[in-house]
């Protein structure tokens, strides 16, 4: 982001800003987590035009909770996230024929060559598959920190842990999902 | 594998201060858990990293969502704010609303899109009825300032009219509670977000003008059971106009005004029903004795 009077501005004032009517004030917190969000969004469901709907609706059912939002000493896009994981519960129970956590339709985006589509494909079905076998807060470290690249921070914030217990959670997932990785290429 | 030393070298990898070799060089003792842990993790994110969002997203979805705030947060005249028994409704976020892409909507405007440009004729109840309101949804999504949104909003309603006077014409009573309801409901929201302005006034009363005429041509042919539902929109299209007229007269229209319109206590979550048929028999006797009818 660049250096405008906005962008320094802490969290904590463009909420209460935003909570006194200044729209624009919210408009800023929306460019500071619309890419983090929408790129967990966009991992978890299987078509664009769902994450793009529910990216919104984060941002909007935060603004329309604004009132009973409370800091709590976590930052803002900690409780976007939890409003995204909230939202994903409600979207997959609609549309559960759509759940394909890992099942990106996106790859032919990135290369129009069919023998790289087919090959990412399988490898993609291989990693989706060893991740299933793990436990759910497993999954979720790996797609915060290793997929995203979130910093532990940021990951220990979303996940309301300690940096330490994100570490050390990370470690343990890793390691079980190299196992996983190699008990599927056997 | 120390669960420090593996923070720090994918701290270090995803900053690009190093390479995975490089942190091989540095933790040699770790090297070869250490490079299969590694290994595993750039090729989840190699192969899982979904795309960003697109420019044009990006770019829309920013005027649209503050337009949604703006409108929600916009100050109505106290005359709107007593008058519109639905008033925040409309301006809660409805997903079931799936916005069109705007790569739908430039492509109506370029003239491409078949399936859109095939559903302009569509009525409540047609299958293609919901791509037709999807594509008025983008409308609005592109529209920069609420100002448009209530040009777009009036002319909805407008819309909403003609298909109410198609489907009475075309005898389908049943998917006319749906059409009154819609109508109703960009009413409201061109009211409300329509401004105070002389101009913006004038526009919404001659808008209004033009409702009422067709309302009321619609109550002659309609059938009898419809009329209560078209009754009701008439009513609430002449309490829009008479607030109209009172806010470009400086009043203030109290909640005692004379045909002010009552909230009643549900009135934000009824759904109007479709128009039910008028039951004609005659009522029954004071008695009720078996068998009588």
């Amino acid at each position: 982001m660049g250096e405008t009077e906005t962008s320094a501005v802490s969290d904590a004032d463009l909420i209460a800003r935003a909570r006194h009517g200044q729209v624009e004030s919210f408009g800023e917190l929306y460019r500071r987590y619309l890419d983090p969000i929408y790129r967990y969004v966009r991992m978890r469901v299987n078509a664009e035009s769902d994450a793009e709907d529910l990216c919104e609706t984060v941002f909007l059912r935060a603004f329309e909770a604004l009132d009973r939002y409370e800091e709590r000493g976590h930052p803002f896009s900690a409780y976007l996230y939890q409003v995204a994981r909230n939202l994903l519960v409600d979207h997959y129970r609609r549309q559960p024929a759509s759940v394909g956590l890992e099942e990106a339709d996106h790859i032919e985006e990135l290369d129009s060559n069919p023998d790289t589509v087919v090959l990412r494909r399988e490898q993609v079905r291989g990693i989706s598959q060893a991740l299933e076998q793990l436990p759910e807060d497993y999954r979720e470290v790996i797609r915060l920190r290793v997929v995203l690249e979130l910093p532990n921070a940021t990951v220990a914030a979303w996940m309301e842990r300690s940096p330490g217990a994100v570490r050390v959670l990370l470690h343990r997932a890793l390691k079980a999902l190299r196992e996983g990785l190699s008990e599927g290429a056997d | 594998m120390d669960a420090k030393i593996l923070e720090r070298c994918m701290d270090r990898i995803q900053g690009g201060e190093a390479t995975l070799e490089d942190c091989l060089r540095d933790y040699p003792d770790q090297a070869p858990v250490l490079e299969l842990v590694l290994r595993a993790a750039a090729l989840t994110r190699d192969a899982l990293a979904p795309p960003g969002p697109t420019e044009a997203f990006r770019a829309s979805s920013e005027a649209r969502v503050l337009n949604l705030m703006r409108a929600r947060l916009a100050k109505m005249h106290p005359a709107m704010r007593n008058w519109s028994p639905i008033r925040g409704r409309l301006l809660k976020w409805q997903p079931a609303y799936r916005l069109v892409s705007a790569s739908l909507a430039v492509a109506l405007i370029a003239g491409t899109a078949g399936v859109a440009y095939a559903s302009g004729e569509a009525l409540p109840g047609d299958s293609l009825y919901g791509v037709k309101r999807g594509v008025e949804q983008a409308a609005l999504v592109l529209s920069p300032r609420s100002a448009w949104d209530a040009r777009l909003q009036l002319a909805f309603a407008g819309k909403r009219l003609e298909e109410v006077e198609a489907l009475v014409e075309l005898g389908r009573a049943a998917d006319l509670g749906a059409a009154l309801d819609s109508y109703e409901a960009a009413l409201a929201a061109a009211l409300e977000l329509g401004g105070t302005d002389q101009q913006a006034l004038e526009r919404l009363g001659a808008a209004l003008d033009q409702h009422e005429e067709a309302l009321a041509r619609v109550m002659e042919k309609a059938p009898e059971r419809a009329k209560p539902a078209i009754s009701e929109a008439l009513e609430r299209s002449r309490q829009g106009k008479k607030a109209v007229e009172q806010v470009q007269q400086g009043e203030h229209p109290s909640e005692s005004a004379p045909g002010q319109l009552t909230k009643t206590p549900d009135a934000e979550k009824q759904k109007r029903e479709p128009p039910k048929a008028k039951d004609r028999t005659p009522g029954p006797p004071a008695t009720l004795t078996p068998g009588t009818y």
